[in-house]
């Protein structure tokens, strides 16, 4: 079994952890790095919780080994605000309640918000078909789609009355 | 969690890949890995090295026109084969099954030449490329070679390709489409086909291909001599099928029922192919 030393520049921050080959990038997230809010629901690249962005691109964090990500940018949840100032999704997920128990929202807000990065103004089908790799059992998806529409109407320039 | 153990390394160019196929212990190819890497967790599969294709993908990725083929690399992905424009124009049937292929994740990082070597008897591109007449270019340490797509799927999971072999593109005669279908039956989202069927219509003919119906994605030959004869062979098609095909039971649904969405699937699938 090699180690080796996994370079990878978490939400903006360079990082240096040393791990197994066999080490899942999603393990990696959450263990030495404690970014917990990439969750494991399936491990068998089904149900889209581990969604993270890889250069921008949402992959499945649980089917990629973390030596796979040496040299590339990750986003993670924990990556889309802008300190104290949500990103238009999550504004979106609180104003429409697009979440219920959350385990699948991470996967869902980070997906989304690489849609609205290369479709600002999707229509539902749209919607629905981008995050066909994420799934949720509490709210039945229509919030979810509610909550994505609101976040296409009210872009991140514009300012939002809590 | 991957509960097996190897080593890993990272290849450089594709030289570099085949010499560590060859040489390196327990090698295997890990292109995207969303193939490898769950069969790895499941303990279906065991490596003793993974050589890391993806920094190929430089030389390996990509779709161009080289006279009258259309070549792909190998490390295309699937979405990048959902819209390339040679691709939509020129392979329509290869731009829309892309498109059915697990979801929008697993579409950025699984790849053409990973599904071709993969050749899982559920797959969705080798009955796609097999209704293409794609040619497979095979890159070993002592020499390149290509074989058709026939050539190359043996059985399940089972390839002509040896141990120190990639595939390195896939070349399709540019036919010019007139019509073409992806029928792809699935019970839940994210599904492998519980049986496809893919058909293309040119000048040269009409190709149909099934996935799912035997060990490997094969052509329905005796159906395609009877559209070339001229014959309108609806009433029967399952005859026609039968000696193509050979399902089995399995948890998704029995070769009867196999049989039967078989028929049905090339029907609809002629029909709208024109």
């Amino acid at each position: 079994m090699s180690t080796h030393e996994v370079n990878v520049a978490v939400n903006g921050t360079p990082t240096a952890t040393t791990v197994e080959a066999r080490t899942l990038l999603v393990q990696l997230l959450r263990g030495p790095l404690g970014l917990t809010g990439t969750h494991v629901g399936c491990d068998t690249t089904n149900c889209g919780a581990c969604t993270v962005l890889i250069d921008g691109e949402p992959v499945k964090s649980c089917t990629v080994l973390a030596v796979q990500a040496d040299g590339s940018e990750v986003t993670t949840v924990e990556g889309l605000a802008d300190g104290e100032q949500l990103a238009p999704v999550q504004e979106g997920f609180r104003q429409c309640h697009g979440l219920q128990c959350g385990f699948c929202t991470p996967g869902v807000l980070t997906t989304a918000a690489a849609l609205l990065e290369q479709t600002p103004d999707p229509d539902e089908a749209q919607i629905r078909d981008y995050l066909d790799g994420c799934m949720c059992r509490c709210t039945g998806y229509q919030m979810i789609v509610d909550s994505v529409r609101w976040a296409a109407e009210h872009p991140a320039d514009e300012e939002v009355a809590s | 969690m991957i509960p097996t153990t190897f080593d890993y390394l990272r290849a450089t160019d594709l030289d570099a890949a085949v010499e560590a196929l060859a040489t390196a212990p327990g090698a295997r190819a890990l292109a995207g890995g969303h193939s490898l890497l769950p069969a790895l967790k499941l303990r279906r599969e065991s490596a003793g090295t993974l050589v890391d294709l993806w920094p190929l993908r430089g030389e390996l990725a990509g779709v161009r026109r080289d006279g009258d083929e259309l070549v792909i690399g190998a490390l295309t992905r699937y979405v990048e084969l959902e819209t390339d424009p040679l691709v939509t124009e020129r392979l329509p049937l290869l731009a829309h099954a892309a498109h059915q292929v697990g979801d929008t994740q697993v579409r950025r990082r699984g790849n053409i030449g990973g599904s071709l070597a993969f050749a899982a008897r559920a797959g969705d591109l080798p009955g796609v490329v097999l209704a293409l007449d794609g040619r497979i270019v095979v890159q070993g340490r002592t020499a390149r070679r290509e074989l058709s797509i026939d050539e190359l799927l043996v059985g399940d999971q089972q390839t002509a390709l040896a141990d120190d072999e990639l595939i390195v593109e896939v070349r399709f005669p540019d036919r010019g489409c007139l019509g073409w279908s992806y029928q792809r039956f699935t019970r839940r989202t994210q599904d492998w086909p519980t049986v496809a069927v893919s058909c293309v219509r040119s000048e040269a003919g009409t190709c149909v291909a099934l996935t799912n119906v035997a060990a490997r994605a094969v052509r329905a030959g005796a159906l395609e001599a009877a559209l070339a004869a001229g014959s309108s062979p609806n009433g029967d098609l399952a005859a026609l099928l039968g000696e193509a095909i050979d399902p089995v039971d399995d948890l998704k649904a029995s070769a009867d029922y196999r049989r039967h969405l078989a028929a049905v699937l090339t029907r609809r699938a002629l029909v709208a192919a024109g």
